[in-house]
């Protein structure tokens, strides 16, 4: 055994989109020990509530993550009607899925993508870039922008999808679908691919359990944290949901269970999409939140499950806003599946946790 | 296992259009509801000022007094919260982004003098209302009249 | 369907046998975090989750930097973020984290220190908008009571019952608070 040395990865880094800074024990080319640090980005999101009322916030938590705008905006919207007992109508929470499923597609193929670049596979990289622009202008033609939509609005959404819309968006995805299986195919079968994700970064199911994983993270591990089966909102409505599980609890199987779950996410699309009621999109949400009222909820966002805590005072802004995004209860099982990985299978790992790390710190 | 599973959808991109497009020369489509930029029709504003209230970065500006609405384009966030929250449909979101520049500045609207044609238009309406007040007052105090003079009875 | 959420309060004390309790259930710890009341203490908040089933345990009356707080790191080792967090950006003073970055979780700017606890003065406006909200509506449900109370008084006098009289409208006078 060689001499233990300290090698320092990020917060710059060619395979990081956003910084996070590893301190990498290594010995021979094997890493034994690491040591996270993040606050590189840290902006104060949640004291914002402060001077933002509760309608304008929307604006504020869609800018926690870029990847993940709809969902914060939705989970956000949610927990404050929760706690001011706002009734949202039915087709308001159908789009508000359709939208979440679409950003869940997006922000799967922009992560295939980043891995792909990962493991150096640049033209799979680029196909799957390729696809994702089509849900980008799915989200520009319905809501008017590419990442952040401003679509939710607290008792509903702003605008409505007619039917036309509805049935474009099926037909983009059936055509997204065909070219989609080509990739996928390429993603579980290539042998390049498996060269570099297969056995690496193990994380058992006791382990994941253990360290208390959320997300396509710990689903690999054969661990169920899908907040989706609770069934709030359209989700109660879906006829059957299985979420998506694997054993091998490897970096193979992170990219596995985020191939199927876009395929998983085309079918749940399509399903509401067939099923949506007519009816009002807003319920508007007046007055302000009751003193001392609190109320808190989860969301799985493609990432994981994000959880979010408010507590009114009276006025129109909230007393507290918290939001836990799901990379901040990753760090722990990254750096634990980091451990006896070789120095170069770092990247890899790193990136298969899908690290979000302006999320993390708000 | 396989090697080069991509290879078909690779030989296939060799022969189709490609998916970019070469900017300066040709645009992309923009769809109708395109959040590029907010669009005042000065004209029909009151000066009321929700837009200013109710924007979460602070972007507007309304001057009742000077009869100026003002806008930092590089402030706005595009949300549309002022263009729903407008009660006389004054603002309107139309596609078409900022363009780029070295620093930020903000772009005002005066609202006009009125013309000859308005300042009759509104002196005729404040005719009407004058006359539509003392119609009413009179009917009131004609009905009083009554009133007493069917108590007196 | 749907999400079963509770409120609950926990002493400091029990904390760490709460947790122990909870994690042989199969539950796992989702999130912690502080919330500032107004009294300028700070509460922690510990969120478990199971299936469909969220408790939130409230650990009240902390005070920043004095109160001790023992760091449930050996239970959960994801929980050192949120008190590296709730250290650096409240002050709680949390005592045994397994991975204790001592203030160098997030790096600040000199002089800044637990920047979560600065009351803004939006925050200030803020509170005293809600008190005086609170007044107003106080001083509404004292009115009501009140008239409810002559109402009742008037009726009773009839009824000549004036010695049980006053706890009846104390009742009343809370129902109406609420």
């Amino acid at each position: 055994m060689g001499k233990a040395q300290v090698i320092p990865f990020g917060p710059q880094h060619p395979v990081l989109p956003e910084p996070i800074h590893l301190d990498l024990v290594v010995q021979d080319e094997t890493v034994v020990d690491v040591l996270p640090q993040i606050g590189f980005i840290h902006r104060g999101l949640e004291k914002l509530v402060e001077t933002h009322d509760i309608h304008q916030y929307i604006y504020v938590a869609e800018r926690i993550c870029g990847i993940c705008a709809f969902g914060h905006s939705m989970g956000y919207a949610e927990t404050v009607e929760r706690l001011m007992n706002v009734e949202v109508p039915k087709r308001a929470e159908y789009l508000r899925v359709i939208m979440h499923e679409l950003s869940r597609i997006h922000s799967h193929l922009l992560w295939m993508g980043l891995a792909a670049d990962a493991f150096g596979y640049e033209s799979l990289f680029m196909h799957t870039w390729r696809l994702r622009e089509r849900v980008l202008d799915i989200f520009e033609a319905v809501a008017g922008g590419r990442v952040i939509l401003s679509y939710t609005l607290l008792g509903g959404v702003t605008n409505d999808v007619d039917e036309p819309m509805l049935a474009h968006i099926k037909d983009v995805l059936a055509g997204m679908k065909k070219e989609y299986n080509e990739l996928c195919n390429a993603f579980l079968k290539d042998t390049s691919v498996k060269n570099r994700t297969v056995g690496v970064g193990t994380l058992s199911q006791e382990e994941a359990i253990e360290y208390g994983i959320v997300g396509p993270f710990a689903r690999a591990s054969n661990v169920n944290n899908d907040v989706r089966c609770i069934g709030q909102g359209a989700y109660g409505e879906l006829s059957s949901f299985e979420p998506i599980l694997d054993t091998d609890g490897d970096c193979y199987a992170r990219v596995k269970v985020r191939a199927l779950e876009v395929l998983q996410a085309i079918d749940i699309i399509n399903e509401l999409i067939d099923k949506i009621p007519g009816g009002p999109i807003l319920n508007p949400v007046k007055g302000a939140p009751e003193a001392g009222s609190e109320a808190s909820g989860i969301l799985e966002q493609p990432r994981g499950e994000v959880y979010y805590y408010c507590s009114g005072n009276g006025t129109k802004n909230l007393e507290r806003m918290r939001i836990r995004t799901p990379t901040s209860q990753n760090i722990a099982g990254m750096t634990m599946a980091l451990k006896g990985c070789d120095l170069a299978d770092v990247n890899m790992i790193v990136l298969s946790i899908d690290p979000c790390i302006s999320c993390t710190e708000r | 296992m396989g090697s080069f599973k991509l290879g078909r959808m690779t030989l296939r991109s060799l022969f189709k259009k490609p998916e970019t497009v070469l900017y300066p020369v040709e645009k992309r489509y923009e769809p109708e509801g395109l959040k590029g930029h907010i669009a005042v029709d000065i004209k029909k504003c009151t000066m009321c000022g929700v837009c200013q209230k109710r924007c979460p970065t602070g972007a507007i500006t309304v001057d009742k007094e000077a009869g100026t609405w003002t806008i930092n384009r590089f402030d706005c966030i595009q949300c549309r919260t002022c263009v729903r929250d407008c009660a006389f449909d004054c603002l309107t979101m139309e596609p078409g982004y900022q363009k780029p520049a070295t620093e930020k500045f903000s772009a005002t609207e005066t609202k006009p003098e009125p013309t000859d044609e308005e300042l009759a238009e509104k002196a005729r309406k404040e005719a009407e209302k004058a006359a539509r007040v003392k119609a009413a007052l009179e009917a009131k105090a004609a009905r009083e009249k009554a009133a007493k003079e069917a108590e007196g009875q | 369907m749907g999400l079963n959420q509770s409120f609950h309060p926990l002493e400091l004390d029990t904390l760490l046998d709460t947790c122990r309790e909870y994690k042989e259930k199969g539950y796992r710890l989702a999130q912690i975090h502080p919330v500032l009341k107004q009294d300028n203490s700070i509460s922690l908040f510990y969120t478990f989750v199971k299936d469909d089933e969220m408790i939130n345990f409230e650990v009240s009356g902390i005070e920043k930097g004095v109160t001790e707080v023992p760091s449930v790191t050996e239970l959960f080792i994801a929980a050192f973020v949120f008190e590296n967090e709730a250290a650096e950006l409240f002050g709680v003073n949390v005592v045994g984290n397994v991975l204790d970055f001592q203030g160098a979780f997030y790096s600040f700017g000199e002089g800044v220190e637990a920047p979560m606890t600065i009351i803004s003065p939006e925050q200030l406006a803020a509170r005293e908008k809600a008190a005086k909200i609170a007044k107003a509506k106080a001083a509404k449900a004292a009115k009501a009571a009140k008239e409810a109370q002559a109402a009742k008084a008037g009726s009773e006098k009839a009824e000549s019952e004036p010695s049980s009289a006053p706890q009846i409208n104390d009742q009343d006078a809370t129902q109406e608070g609420e």
